[in-house]
């Protein structure tokens, strides 16, 4: 009788509602999203070719990744394409900000500015590619503006191949992040603001003492996915350079990429996944530390 | 007016849902259909909607010979070929016959996945490919594949820029180092590039002759003393800025092209698609010559019969049907590709010309198809290779030193896996 | 006057941003366009006599467009759908409710996020065909019908809902499920807004996955189909042109339609 009652409780409770409400998302998560990690990380201690037999190899995998020069570049990649984060966050929450205004013709600006994220990454990186070539336009600009004396390869020399990736990374990344910027606005009351502009406060004041702060569920939300993609980025070196030229554009998806999908080493791949997201969890943990201190 | 857009938005979702889970009932049943005959499962890349008649015309008559035996056709792209038959194979659907290059076919036959067509297929057959071509789908003495279509490079030529800087058009180079010093000499006198040769590998070694890899592909032979030599005049090229020194992969090249910064183009014989539309004005003044090279790389689709097909022989006969003489003839004239049978390029569709250019490429590349060779190399390590043979070419580094590190670290990578 | 100067300056600079964003893609647009054009001579082949959509009707009478985008719709109309359903389900109880085990399964979902899976996608290949469901849609939608971001972005809307909202609405005697769909989902429109978007945009344009799944190529999504544009035979750069610019389109018109959800998605819902 008791128990009865217990349980009817539990039916009518919060926890009960709470299950309820996520079983039919934590069932997906479980079979399409757990389910496969489940699977492949034991793949690391392995040799498996999918189409081969699979073979117990303990950790000769890794062993192998840390004297893996290439493995070692990539990664280092991977760790510099990090820096378009503070670039992309800045930049979109501006124009987030610029583009909350009541001004003419916003929601023109608006859709402009979101262009980049909607073109696919093939055809925008058959336009870039012709843009940054020797004879480009890019070069051809710089040239007369006296910024560079002779043309530069932009995407062959190993110097600025890197570098130019993560150019286009960041423009076609900005107009995603402005999206949750200007979501994230919306909560904020207009009137804190107006009343800092009676208070005299200049537009960068207003910008990082108010809104900021304001909008730190977004910054902490937008830095870490934006971390995790620039670490996993592997769409605009697999299309523009394959990697090269050497291994100045190579990063560590596009190297587990043809390990695994290229040559069908999927044990050295998941050993090397694995490797790359202990990196991105302390990526992930410095960002969030960051955050609470502020 | 709220409760009306609530309602709306239930039936949109239901109706959307409910589509949906038809369409997964039609397909169940549609595949349970499928297996009252004997079906052939074949995979191409990237031939559909272009060339539906001709298969379905080849179809029909190996139906008509093979009673009982259905084809079932399955077209992908180039870029999503691998992971389909890689999640095929997986998940025990892989199709009977199945259309690879001779990396992948190389890359499947050193895990075992591919049948052997020597086991299959008589010495007739076997014979009526050209041999450099068919041999390279040998993988520890198993034949991997059977050949197809292929396509060799040509040397496309803008000949209005020639003109423009009085340089002779009748007069055009027939050996390598003719080559190479034609290209220098046309950029001293335009300004433009020469030529545009991607840092390739297999291309560059090919071209001389050269193995990339031992017989079992066990190590890289890419620092012989001759392998040494052929890279250094490759790099004088770069030296005199005759070539680009940029990732020229076809896009690339394409686009050099079209916009007149090189006068001259190595590529195969499809190459012609990305300016035709793209510049038609260059289209109009290009000309073509065979590659002067000592040997022309082919590249050239195989067929391979997957170890888990559950009919090998059905399989090898279709794809020998495929893959014949008379096949690869009519092949041939629907979309103007090269046969890898040797018996095909006797037919006088590959001797006239009605004039245009694409009959111009394909006389100078049935010129050279005697000298074809295919040179396999996974895909991960020419990657490999190409990245670092890039960085060396480009920024005028050391070729010895260079190329015995790379064979080294992939000599060693090879030992690893 | 002087805010006249700055309003200037203000529009030249966005102005100026817009044709770094846009440029390329006017480019595309432009060589879709003009046909039979030297492309690459950009700008002298931009004269009005050279204007044709002979691309677009190329493009039309390759592949049967609009079954595709039939197709399309289906896919990504589902995948819209189960995502706002399912993501709102799921995050709602994980910022809101309180529960045993609640930062459990917060932090399992974010770390699966972390860990990528080297073969997921043979994985879930291997799962869709023993379920029956190779070949079919429901096999394309289902692995993607609730993503980790899409409930991460939901999570961070319901945490901006202030708790006397569901106190208020527990004083009435409401139930929670009231609470959920009546008082707190109408304010986080603004992020359902924006998961509406994102994952009709991540659906529209993945072409591997329903490609993997789908045998029949009738039944292939637009970019799916599209890809058939970049065969070597068929290659033809006005047409992928024409193709990119068309498989744009509905993407811009979802933006532009739920634009007003998440810029003025609140306010809208207190006056409602």
């Amino acid at each position: 009788m008791g128990k009865m009652k217990k349980r009817k409780k539990w039916l009518r409770s919060e926890a009960a509602w709470a299950w309820g409400m996520m079983l039919p998302g934590l069932l997906v998560l479980t079979v399409f999203v757990f389910w496969p990690l489940i699977y492949s990380l034991p793949l690391a201690f392995t040799d498996y070719s999918v189409v081969g037999e699979m073979k117990f190899v303990g950790t000769k995998n890794f062993e192998r990744a840390f004297s893996d020069p290439d493995f070692i570049a990539s990664l280092t990649n991977s760790i510099q394409y990090v820096l378009v984060v503070p670039v992309i966050q800045m930049a979109s929450m501006a124009f987030a900000v610029a583009l909350n205004q009541k001004i003419r013709g916003v929601k023109v600006f608006r859709t402009l500015y979101y262009f980049p994220v909607v073109t696919s990454t093939v055809a925008v990186s058959i336009v870039w590619s012709w843009l940054f070539s020797s004879g480009g336009l890019v070069n051809q600009l710089l040239l007369d503006a006296h910024i560079i004396s002779e043309k530069v390869n932009w995407l062959s020399d190993d110097s600025t191949a890197l570098w130019v990736l993560m150019f286009i990374t960041t423009w076609k990344g900005v107009g995603y992040y402005m999206v949750i910027y200007l979501a994230g606005l919306q909560s904020i009351p207009g009137e804190l603001i107006e009343a800092a502009r009676i208070d005299r406060a200049g537009t960068l004041q207003i910008f990082f003492k108010i809104l900021v702060p304001l909008l730190k569920p977004q910054v902490v939300m937008c830095s870490l996915l934006s971390v995790m993609s620039a670490i996993k980025v592997f769409d605009e070196p697999f299309v523009l350079t394959k990697g090269g030229p050497g291994n100045s554009t190579l990063t560590a998806s596009l190297y587990i990429y043809q390990n695994g999908f290229q040559n069908f080493d999927f044990g050295y791949a998941a050993a090397l996944s694995l490797i790359l997201s202990v990196i991105i969890l302390f990526f992930s943990l410095l960002v969030n530390a960051y955050n609470r201190r502020k | 007016m709220r409760k009306w857009d609530k309602k709306k938005i239930i039936i949109v979702s239901l109706a959307v849902l409910g589509t949906a889970v038809l369409g997964a009932g039609c397909g169940k049943q549609q595949a349970a259909g499928g297996n009252a005959q004997e079906t052939i499962e074949f995979w191409t890349i990237s031939l559909q909607p272009t060339f539906n008649d001709y298969f379905e015309t080849l179809f029909s008559e190996f139906e008509k010979e093979n009673p009982g035996v259905t084809v079932e056709w399955k077209d992908y792209p180039k870029d999503t070929i691998q992971e389909k038959l890689l999640t095929a194979i997986a998940s025990g659907n892989a199709p009977d016959v199945v259309n690879v290059n001779a990396d992948m076919a190389l890359t499947l036959g050193k895990k075992n996945a591919l049948a052997n067509a020597e086991e299959y297929i008589s010495d007739e057959v076997k014979d009526s490919f050209f041999e450099g071509i068919y041999e390279a789908a040998r993988v520890d003495g198993a034949m991997t594949a059977l050949p197809w279509y292929t396509t060799i490079p040509v040397i496309y030529i803008n000949e209005a820029l020639l003109e423009e800087a009085g340089i002779p058009t009748d007069n055009y180079p027939s050996t390598t180092e003719e080559f190479y010093n034609w290209a220098i000499d046309i950029t001293e006198k335009t300004g433009l590039y020469g030529t545009a040769m991607e840092a390739n590998i297999r291309e560059i070694l090919g071209s001389a002759g050269l193995p990339v890899f031992n017989g079992d592909y066990t190590e890289l032979v890419i620092n012989t003393p001759e392998a040494v030599k052929v890279i250094q005049q490759f790099q004088k090229l770069y030296d005199t800025e005759a070539n680009p020194k940029e990732n020229l992969d076809q896009e690339a090249r394409a686009q050099l092209y079209s916009s007149k910064q090189v006068v001259s183009v190595y590529s195969g014989t499809t190459f012609v698609n990305k300016f035709k539309t793209t510049a038609p004005d260059v289209y109009e003044n290009t000309a073509v010559i065979p590659v002067p090279f000592k040997s022309n790389v082919s590249t050239t689709m195989y067929l391979s019969v997957p170890q888990e097909s559950k009919n090998r022989e059905l399989a090898f006969k279709f794809a020998e049907y495929v893959a014949s003489a008379e096949s690869q003839l009519s092949f041939s004239k629907t979309a103007n590709t090269l046969p890898s049978t040797k018996a095909t390029v006797e037919d006088p569709f590959f001797k006239e010309s009605d004039g245009s250019l694409e009959a111009e490429i394909k006389l100078s590349a049935v010129a050279s198809l005697t000298k074809a060779v295919e040179t396999p190399v996974p895909q991960h390590i020419l990657d490999k290779v190409n990245r670092d043979l890039q960085d060396i070419l480009f920024n005028g580094k050391d070729v010895q030193a260079g190329l015995d590190q790379i064979v080294e670290e992939v000599n060693k990578q090879l030992q690893e896996q | 006057m002087k805010r006249n100067v700055k309003k200037i300056v203000l529009y030249l600079i966005l102005i100026g941003i817009s044709i770094l964003m846009v440029g390329p893609f006017v480019w595309l647009l432009l060589s879709s366009l003009l046909p039979n054009t030297n492309v690459y001579d950009f700008p002298n082949n931009v004269r009005l006599e050279n204007f044709s959509i002979s691309n677009f009707t190329g493009v039309f009478e390759f592949i049967d467009f609009g079954s595709f985008i039939l197709n399309t719709v289906l896919i990504s109309g589902s995948s819209v759908l189960l995502n706002a359903l399912l993501a709102s389900l799921t995050a709602y109880p994980l910022a809101k409710l309180n529960f045993k085990g609640k930062n459990l399964v917060f932090t399992i979902i974010i770390s699966a996020m972390i860990v990528p899976a080297t073969a997921a996608m043979v994985v879930n290949y291997l799962t869709i065909t023993k379920l029956g469901l190779g070949d079919t849609y429901l096999g394309v939608i289902l692995p993607t019908s609730v993503t980790i971001i899409n409930i991460f972005n939901m999570r961070q809307g319901f945490l901006s809902v202030p708790d006397s909202i569901r106190e208020s609405g527990k004083m009435d005697g409401a139930s929670e499920w009231k609470i959920f769909t009546a008082l707190v989902m109408p304010m986080v429109k603004p992020n359902l807004a924006v998961v509406i978007l994102f994952q009709f945009m991540a659906s529209w344009n993945d072409f591997l996955w329903p490609m993997i799944v789908l045998n029949d190529t009738g039944k292939y999504p637009l970019s799916a189909a599209l890809t058939m544009l970049n065969g070597q035979f068929a290659y033809n750069f006005g047409w992928v042109a024409a193709g990119t610019v068309l498989s744009i389109i509905p993407t811009l018109v979802i933006f532009v339609l739920t634009q007003d959800m998440f810029v003025d998605g609140v306010s809208g819902a207190n006056k409602g």
